[in-house]
């Protein structure tokens, strides 16, 4: 009765010669001409930059959520829509059931609870895409220049005060400006 | 160059093999996915039902360069795009052939005297098998660009010499 099993062993062995076979020949009868460009990463003929593990922003989470939400909405509501028309009517399918109004109230308060959902996240500013605008902590950008940065005319008026003040010149400039 | 290539002479039995590997070799020419212009579409039609490019082995558009024997430049080289094809071109495994669809790739087509954004002919660019003619070709004409290549392969010699020319 084991016998009957040698078959299955067979096979098993044939397909890892056949594999190893095939490779063996492959490397045999190929031409190698390996050259820089030819191994360099395939990136649709463009050079390739960087790495490929880059920082993705975590704060796109958020958007994902409200996506999946309102995904999942989609689906639930394709089939409701389907038997909504028979269940209020009392026709087709849904004829009997008596859940006609029942039905149609349930959709719609799943449509309100989902709604309350998106108004929470309207209402927090995540449908802000560009957080760092975020409407509660916006700064207009002229106004955090001033407070920030120095002026260049600041810098050089620095500079000209060492210079004069200095017997010999200012060793280095760049730290007053920082 | 690879260990058996080209390393025998020329006999019965080496060129036996050679017409083997080549049958092999021409029976699964696989096209790169790279359309650059009008052209790109009468190869599309290549590859659906009514001209069938796979009656000849070679339906099988790869998305990668690795996985590709032959890169079809249908369509219109510009300089920008020159440089991306001879990178493409090196990524492919050998053996590799090229095939210029068309007028445009063949010597630059209607850019010939104003086009200066327009490589004149891709051929300055990646060395071409097959040159097919027309603005854009027919499909059956791309189908006989194919069938020359295959010929082509057909007469290479894998383990044996290749024949001196005088």
């Amino acid at each position: 009765m084991y016998f009957d099993y040698l078959n299955a062993l067979v096979f098993a062995a044939v397909g890892f010669v056949f594999v190893f076979a095939n490779l063996i020949l492959a490397s045999i009868l190929r031409p190698k001409r390996k050259t820089d460009v030819g191994l360099e990463t395939y990136e649709c003929g463009e050079e390739a930059i960087g790495d490929a593990w880059i920082q993705f922003d975590i704060r796109y989470y958020t958007v994902a959520l409200v996506y999946v939400i309102f995904a999942v909405e989609i689906a639930f509501l394709f089939p409701w829509a389907l038997v909504l028309k028979d269940a209020v009517a009392d026709t087709g399918a849904a004829q009997g059931s008596g859940i006609g109004v029942f039905v149609l109230v349930e959709g719609f308060l799943f449509v309100v609870i989902l709604f309350l959902g998106l108004a929470y996240v309207w209402a927090k500013g995540d449908l802000d895409w560009v957080l760092s605008y975020n409407r509660s902590t916006y700064q207009p950008p002229e106004l955090r220049a001033k407070v920030n940065l120095p002026l260049v005319k600041d810098i050089q008026a620095a500079q000209e005060a060492a210079k004069a003040n200095a017997p010999k010149p200012a060793p280095d400039t760049d730290e007053e400006a920082a | 160059m690879g260990l058996l290539e080209q390393q025998f002479e020329e006999n019965v039995l080496t060129t036996k093999v050679d017409w083997l590997i080549n049958w092999c070799r021409l029976q699964s020419v696989w096209p790169m996915t790279f359309g650059l212009a009008c052209c790109a579409i009468e190869m599309m039609a290549v590859g659906c039902a009514h001209h069938d490019i796979d009656r000849f082995g070679a339906g099988a558009f790869r998305a990668s360069p690795r996985q590709a024997d032959l890169m079809i430049v249908a369509g219109t080289v510009n300089f920008k795009m020159a440089e991306r094809i001879k990178r493409l071109y090196d990524q492919m495994p050998s053996p590799k052939y090229v095939i210029a669809m068309g007028a445009c790739a063949t010597g630059g087509g209607p850019y010939y005297k104003y086009g200066y954004t327009v490589v004149k002919g891709v051929d300055r660019v990646v060395p071409v098998d097959v040159y097919v003619a027309g603005c854009p070709p027919r499909p059956e004409a791309l189908l006989e660009g194919l069938m020359k290549l295959q010929e082509k392969i057909q007469q290479s010699s894998v383990i044996r010499r290749p024949a001196r020319t005088a």
